[in-house]
């Protein structure tokens, strides 16, 4: 399904059928949400998996993978990805650098100063997420190279014609978060005109 | 095989995500060090110089010292005799040579009137049985702190140190079949210190505990196998001249 799709669904549920032409809210704005509610399904997946089958897993279909992405100088490739808030692990599910004979290992943020401090194998590197980027350690030039990534995490873009990251079955979850969040504005928009 | 194939294969078994490597691999170093201790560890020989002071530096690396000496003509370690009552006063410093020995009167000389030398060729005399004999001695050593203190007299300017050395942490290599113990320890110490709850009870660190010690007595008893010719070799060094 494409994010317009979703977003006509969510309008038409929310207005209880056809939008109207002065619906207040816009596409983007019901985008923004969507993303929201796309993390919110993808961190309950994840405690369902947990609390069911005591596995830490998220489903294939919330990654994305994301190719010929090129390393700055500062050791950072820009994803334009908000990753979800789970671990490192998690988040990335894979990543490769060109040219490279052993491939990079992710680290926790919180462990990232145990980098220096503890033994690790020559010419391997290491990642940790930092907002939107992937910042790299590495003690040799990366710069240049370019990386093929497949996390889970919801686009900073706004195309509306690009298909959903979300298994099918997880996508009335994050529907219905923006169906709520929807109708609560309406609730207050309500309100506060009885109030006038 | 590389430690990385060890930490895969546990990460694969123990449902782990990559994230988990890094922690693994400082834990497998650990691990390896552990199995070269007790049962993989070959003996690697250093030489080491002598001092002007008569000590030495052992190498960093060096876990656990078997032997100390200096090559025979035999291609053999004439190994030193271990002193505990050799001093480390003044060890690191140039003046240790300067101390008062001898203060205290030792005659060692009437000791060698008790020496039994009964083999002779030319001007070598050999010891086959008998006393204490000091012409087989070839120097004494006592360790502290990483240093080797040598007696005053030691006449070698190296020594040659025979002792389990770390491995590079950086490129860890471990023996095929030490596999198992090494995947048993890094669940084993993966589990050790996790909050016992949902994830980890106590009956399961203990299992995981045990399971490590078995693969270990495997592994030594794998590694350590006594062959016919172990039993020859041990028969043939037991044959001694004795009186009769």
């Amino acid at each position: 399904m494409t994010r317009n799709q979703a977003i006509e669904l969510i309008k038409r549920t929310h207005y209880g059928g056809l939008v109207p032409v002065d619906a207040s809210h816009s596409d983007r704005e019901v985008n923004l949400m969507l993303n929201i509610g796309i993390s919110v399904a993808a961190i309950r997946n994840y405690r369902e998996s947990v609390n069911v089958s005591n596995e830490e897993f998220i489903g294939d279909a919330f990654y994305v993978t994301l190719s010929n992405l090129a390393i700055d100088s500062n050791n950072e490739v820009e994803t334009n990805y908000t990753p979800i808030g789970l671990s490192v692990g998690m988040v990335i599910s894979g990543l490769s650098v060109s040219g490279l004979e052993k491939q990079p290992i992710p680290i926790e943020a919180k462990d990232v100063f145990l980098w220096e401090e503890l033994p690790m194998e020559k010419g391997r590197a290491g990642y940790h997420i930092n907002g939107s980027k992937i910042k790299f350690l590495s003690k040799i030039p990366l710069t240049s190279k370019t990386v093929s990534v497949r996390m889970a995490g919801v686009p900073d873009t706004n195309d509306l014609n690009s298909e959903l990251n979300i298994p099918s079955d997880q996508l009335s979850i994050a529907m219905e978060y923006v169906i709520n969040l929807l109708d609560k504005r309406r609730q207050e928009d309500i309100a506060s005109r009885t109030a006038k | 095989m590389k430690l990385s194939k060890i930490i895969y294969e546990y990460i694969n078994q123990a449902g782990h995500t990559n994230a988990h490597y890094r922690r693994l691999y400082s834990i497998g170093v650990r691990g390896v060090k552990e199995a070269e201790l007790d049962v993989l560890g070959d003996a690697k020989v250093t030489r080491v110089s002598v001092l002007p002071n008569k000590t030495a530096k052992l190498p960093d690396d060096c876990l656990n010292v078997l032997n100390i000496g200096v090559e025979n003509g035999l291609g053999q370690l004439a190994v030193l005799k271990k002193d505990p009552t050799m001093t480390g006063y003044r060890k690191e410093s140039d003046l240790r040579l300067e101390q008062d020995f001898g203060k205290v009167a030792v005659d060692t000389t009437r000791i060698r009137d008790f020496a039994y030398i009964n083999a002779m060729e030319g001007a070598a005399s050999y010891k086959a049985f008998g006393a204490y004999d000091k012409t087989s001695f070839v120097g004494s050593y006592k360790i502290e702190d990483g240093i080797v203190i040598l007696n005053p007299e030691f006449g070698y300017d190296y020594i040659l140190v025979e002792g389990i050395m770390s491995v590079d942490e950086t490129d860890v290599d471990v023996e095929p079949i030490a596999e198992e113990t090494i995947i048993a320890y890094l669940a084993w110490k993966d589990a050790q210190y996790m909050p016992t709850g949902r994830k980890m009870n106590l009956s399961e660190k203990a299992m995981r505990k045990t399971e490590f010690y078995n693969q270990k007595r495997l592994l030594k008893a794998r590694v350590m196998k006594v062959l016919p010719s172990d039993a020859r070799s041990v028969t043939f060094d037991s044959e001694k001249l004795i009186v009769k």
